[in-house]
């Protein structure tokens, strides 16, 4: 038993290379599409609003019965202020925790409009580990900065330490536990999954009409499936099969790359033909990217330094006073139309951000995989022949 | 801060996050598929879906609008809302409609002329109305609706909007 825990500790300590600089660019990237979640629907449409299908939540007796026009402005404003705090790193725990709690009780406003539709790993689960494990304020931040220039030792990007990893392990956990459930619940529940053999051919047929009516794409395949609608039972199995299959996250990298290029495939033919986003998730699945390379192979670039200059110029004071001109210009015409930009107009919604994310990180996880298999063939070559060299030299 | 203090500082915070996921899973495991302590649930995923054949028609409800300038605009219940809050719109259009009470139709009528304000940007609506348009399914054909085609549309509701 004590193996055990000790290997299951050795598993969270293990460092993580530039754990520190990811988790700080992972802060801008996180706040930056959270107010894109944000930008997507303005929540005043909530005031005076009829009773939604879903039934009435007991956490919403904490919030006002019918909000109102004041208040439901408020919670947006005030959740874009925290979103452009966090993303600048100013008062990162506070920040941080604006976003939570702001985050939920909007979410919470609309969640008799369709409670499956919410989007706890961003609202809820990142903020919450982000304050049980802080660090991602101590890099790319104004508050680090702030702190340097008063004499205090900066966190270098490249630290590997795994206190700065420890919300990205918790996230893959997370997942590793939420997606099996998920198939858990499929196959123990109502068992309508393994009962009916036409219920994804169906389902699919159905969201093709609704799209089409809606003003959108077609599913292609509705012909073949609706001659071929048992095909559905494999489909079921496959899609309960692949959810359980989420152990496996845990499993090593190679399991992990392969179960993240499947899942963005399933996401995207998920937005595109079952009419379901998980648009949400990409704020988890962006942990697991590493920013912090990235961002070293792009700040040699021109247009980096250039961008990069007017910053270091100002010093952190007078950019903490530019972040907060900037922020309450955004936050003040929110509503006005600014939200709008977060979206390119429209053109960035829940189902198109799938057409960029797909083909992008497929590319990036194969190429990863590719000079993996490379790597360990370079690896078993030279031990080869070291092996042979130690040989003839015997 | 020494070094010492630090690494003790984050193993409770180590410590901290292994209890957080171990009550969450705990709790999640408890409570199965409900959402009755939302933010605190699961991953039903559709666990309970049930989807029959669509229908030989579908039908929709369409919201016409007559501007202030005279001219006329047709929206969808999608054109209203962000997709995955639909249902906001459905209920306000349901309500909208709604025959048996007066008080409720009346405030489904000003929040759905609010959400035509806010999806064409403008205040200067003169009346709405509501008409059901009825298409037929072909699932044999790509698209299976011919939106261009509709079997029939019939008005339902139409009131003025006060300004």
């Amino acid at each position: 038993m004590s193996t055990l825990l000790a290997r299951f500790d050795q598993w969270w300590t293990r460092p993580l290379p530039n754990a520190a600089g990811r988790y700080g660019l992972y802060r801008m990237v996180f706040a930056l599409s959270y107010l894109w979640h944000v930008s997507e629907f303005d929540l005043r449409a909530l005031f005076g609003a009829p009773s939604g299908p879903e039934p009435f939540l007991p956490f919403l007796q904490l919030l006002p019965a019918s909000p109102s026009m004041g208040f439901l402005q408020g919670v947006d404003v005030l959740l874009v202020l925290s979103l452009f705090l966090l993303a600048a790193g100013i008062r990162v725990p506070l920040s941080t925790a604006l976003v939570l709690v702001v985050g939920l009780i909007r979410e919470a406003l609309l969640s008799e409009y369709g409670v499956e539709n919410g989007n706890l790993m961003p609202i809820v689960f990142i903020p919450l580990l982000a304050l049980v494990a802080p660090g991602w304020g101590h890099t790319y931040s104004l508050d680090a900065w702030s702190a340097q220039r008063r004499g205090e030792a900066p966190v270098s990007p490249a630290n590997d330490s795994w206190r700065y990893a420890l919300t990205v392990r918790s996230v893959l956990i997370l997942l590793a536990v939420l997606f099996p459930m998920a198939g858990w619940f499929k196959v123990t529940g109502d068992g309508t999954w393994l009962r009916y053999d036409d219920l994804l051919p169906m389902l699919l047929l159905r969201r093709s009409v609704d799209s089409v009516v809606m003003g959108w794409w077609a599913n292609p395949l509705g012909p073949w499936l609706s001659a071929h609608a048992s095909i559905g039972y494999w489909l079921q199995i496959g899609v309960v099969a692949f959810e359980l299959s989420f152990v496996l996250l845990l499993a090593g990298t190679t399991a992990r790359r392969m179960l993240f290029a499947a899942l963005l495939v399933f996401h995207a033919v998920s937005a595109l033909w079952v009419m379901v986003s998980f648009g949400g998730m990409l704020a988890a699945y962006a942990l697991f990217v590493d920013w912090e390379s990235l961002w070293q192979r792009v700040r040699g670039l021109a247009v980096a330094d250039i961008l990069r200059r007017p910053f270091v110029a100002l010093g952190p004071h007078r950019c903490l006073a530019v972040v907060c001109i900037v922020a309450a210009v955004v936050t003040g015409t929110w509503h006005a139309g600014t939200r709008h930009a977060f979206t390119l107009g429209g053109l960035i919604n829940w189902r198109t951000i799938w057409f960029v994310v797909t083909p992008v990180g497929l590319g990036a996880i194969l190429v990863s995989l590719w000079r993996d298999l490379e790597r360990r063939r370079f690896t078993s070559r030279e031990s080869g022949r070291a092996v042979i060299a130690d040989r003839v030299h015997q | 801060m020494n070094r010492t203090a630090r690494r003790a500082g984050d193993v409770v915070r180590l410590r901290a996050v292994q209890l957080l996921l171990l009550l969450l899973t705990g709790v999640w495991l408890w409570l199965g598929g409900s959402e009755r302590y939302w933010p605190i649930v699961g991953w039903p995923m559709y666990d309970a879906l049930t989807a029959a054949r669509p229908d030989e028609s579908v039908a929709r409800v369409y919201v016409r609008v007559w501007m202030g300038d005279g001219s006329r605009r047709t929206l969808r219940q999608a054109d209203l809302v962000e997709y995955s809050r639909a249902p906001l719109a459905g209920a306000s259009v349901n309500a909208a409609m709604d025959q048996h009470n007066p008080r409720r139709r009346a405030a489904g009528q000003a929040h759905l002329a609010s959400l035509v304000m806010r999806a064409l940007g403008t205040a200067a609506i003169d009346s709405i109305a509501l008409s059901q348009t009825v298409w037929a399914v072909r699932l044999g054909q790509v698209p299976p609706v011919d939106l261009a085609r509709p079997l029939s549309s019939v008005p339902i509701a139409a009131f003025a909007v006060p300004r």
